[in-house]
């Protein structure tokens, strides 16, 4: 079973590193979505250090879910989701190696560019530390829950905006405890670290609520 | 239960239900909102304001009834398949939307003279307000997908998930500071309120109740017969009559 | 009713009376439209046909 989840691994990293795999395509939406706040907001430096973090927190959260029905839109489309779902190994864990596969991809780079786009917010650097592990933790619960809004709408195309509309509010929590963990890390009395325990719990849970909840809807709506 | 699994019985059972269902309605809404006028006292502190109370609890205890209505019906289309839990589901969602809309608002119009803000993020209003934006994903969802037993199977799903919501909205006053206070009825204790204003809250209560009970299965009929119409309109259109080509080329 | 915030205690119960007439309107109609299009279908298929297979 070990090599047929590293192969599906390397397979979806291949295929998220190609052109219109998506990978660059989140960093650069993150990028711009974080360029149109001063625009939108105003320059003022302190303003802007002020809600940089929750900047970051909702931008990433924004490209991570919009990026998200690819997940296995082209597996369906392509017919290799019907071959993996009729394999041995459990769905569940199958869904788990694409959910890491994807945030690898997607989420892991939007972690580290978020220090250069928090630079651009006038965030400090204590700040631009905080943000970047409150991201670090936070994202893989978007990449876990937005998996499930893929898998719910798989057979649905264009259905990327009804994906979002879906999982945000789930995704609310993570977004609260996020921006939490990023104030509490910087603060200036030093970190309390009880936001991130929380972030870290809101992940575990959606590490497993998402591949089971994922898995169960494609088993259900690819009957 | 399985006997109304087949829709005509459900529409027969409806047709018996629906007269005294929508009379036990107007009856409690009568005897609630006279009990709300003439019998509950104003508060002390708050003065006649409190009477919203006898409408934001209610429409709150709804909101969260109605989505484990949902709940249940989702169980019943994933694990039972039972035919009527899909219409039930779908019929249930713009009903909780609107009860959960009616506690938010009336929730903010007694918020503002009471405690000075029309909106605050604590923890029970923003759980409440994640429980109206979950509504209208499932209605969002039950719009876009055409396939009947699709959406049933999807929304089944996303329900379940968001099931979480309810122990948070419900214990979200006593695991944090919030704004909003703590619980006065439902709480190992026994209720903290007086009699003269629980009986008007409990009959309010159940009058809202009874109006969903009348909605939900007047919105599960409408389901029934939506479908009934999509297959006799299916029908009659693969019956219709081809233009006959073939008779006039081969005279 | 002297009370100083009638006009919120008005308001609220208004509301809910609006949302709760929308609720009823909505359902009502949607009632009356499918009746009149399964009435224009086939004039008996209104009432409940012992249809098992739905």
């Amino acid at each position: 079973m070990r090599s047929a989840l590293a192969a599906l691994f390397v397979r979806e990293v291949k295929i998220a590193g190609r052109i219109g795999g998506g990978a660059t395509v989140g960093l650069v939406f993150f990028l711009i979505l974080v360029t149109i706040v001063p625009f939108g907001i105003g320059p003022e430096r302190q303003l802007l250090a002020r809600i940089g973090p929750s900047i970051l927190w909702i931008a990433a959260l924004l490209a991570t879910l919009l990026g998200l029905d690819r997940l296995f839109q082209a597996d369906d489309e392509d017919g290799s989701l019907d071959l993996l779902m009729t394999s041995e190994v459990p769905l569940e864990i199958l869904v788990a190696v694409k959910c890491c596969a994807h945030w690898i991809m997607t989420g892991l780079p939007l972690v580290l560019a978020s220090p250069f786009f928090g630079a651009l917010l006038a965030i400090e650097p204590p700040g631009l530390a905080g943000v970047g592990l409150s991201l670090l933790i936070g994202t893989p619960a978007l990449t876990f829950l937005g998996a499930i809004g893929a898998a719910l709408l798989v057979s649905l195309r264009r259905g990327g905006l009804l994906m979002a509309v879906l999982i945000l509010p789930f995704t609310i929590p993570v977004l609260i405890f996020g921006v939490a963990t990023a104030s509490d890390l910087s603060g200036p009395e030093g970190p309390g670290f009880q936001p991130l325990m929380v972030l870290a719990a809101l992940t575990l849970i959606a590490a497993v609520t998402g591949t089971f909840a994922a898995a169960a809807a494609l088993r259900v709506l690819l009957r | 239960m399985l006997v109304y699994a087949n829709p005509a019985n459900f529409l027969r059972l409806v047709e018996r239900l629906l007269p005294a269902v929508t009379l036990l309605t107007l009856v409690l809404f009568g005897l609630g909102l006279g009990l709300v006028f003439f019998v509950a006292p104003a508060d002390y502190q708050q003065g006649d304001t409190v009477r919203i109370m006898f409408i934001h609890v209610p429409a709150a205890w709804m909101a969260l009834f109605i989505y484990g209505v949902m709940a249940v019906a989702a169980l019943g289309t994933l694990v039972w398949r039972h035919p009527l839990a899909d219409a039930a589901q779908k019929a249930a969602a713009p009903l909780g939307a609107g009860f959960t809309l009616i506690c938010l608002a009336t929730g903010s119009l007694w918020g503002k003279p009471m405690w000075g803000t029309w909106w605050v993020w604590d923890a029970r209003l923003t759980s409440v307000f994640v429980l109206f934006l979950i509504y209208l994903g499932l209605i969002a969802l039950w719009q876009t997908i055409e396939e009947f037993g699709l959406a049933a199977r999807a929304a089944a799903i996303l329900t379940l998930v968001g099931v979480v919501n309810l122990p948070i909205i419900k214990f979200s006053v006593d695991w944090w500071n919030t704004l909003h206070q703590p619980a006065s009825v439902f709480r190992l204790g026994g209720p903290m309120i007086d009699a003269s204003m629980l009986w008007p809250l409990l009959v309010m209560a159940f009058a809202f109740t009874s109006l969903f009970i009348t909605l939900h299965i007047m919105a599960i009929r409408n389901e029934i017969l939506r479908r009934r119409l999509r297959r006799l309109s299916l029908r009659v259109a693969n019956q219709a009559e081809l233009p006959s080509f073939g008779k006039a080329a081969a005279q | 009713m002297s009370d100083p915030h009638f006009g919120f205690i008005l308001a609220a119960y208004l509301l809910a009376a609006l949302i709760i007439l929308a609720m009823i309107a909505a359902v009502w109609t949607d009632y009356r439209r499918l009746r009149l299009a399964l009435e224009r279908l086939r004039p008996d298929a209104g009432s409940d046909e012992p249809d098992g297979r739905e």
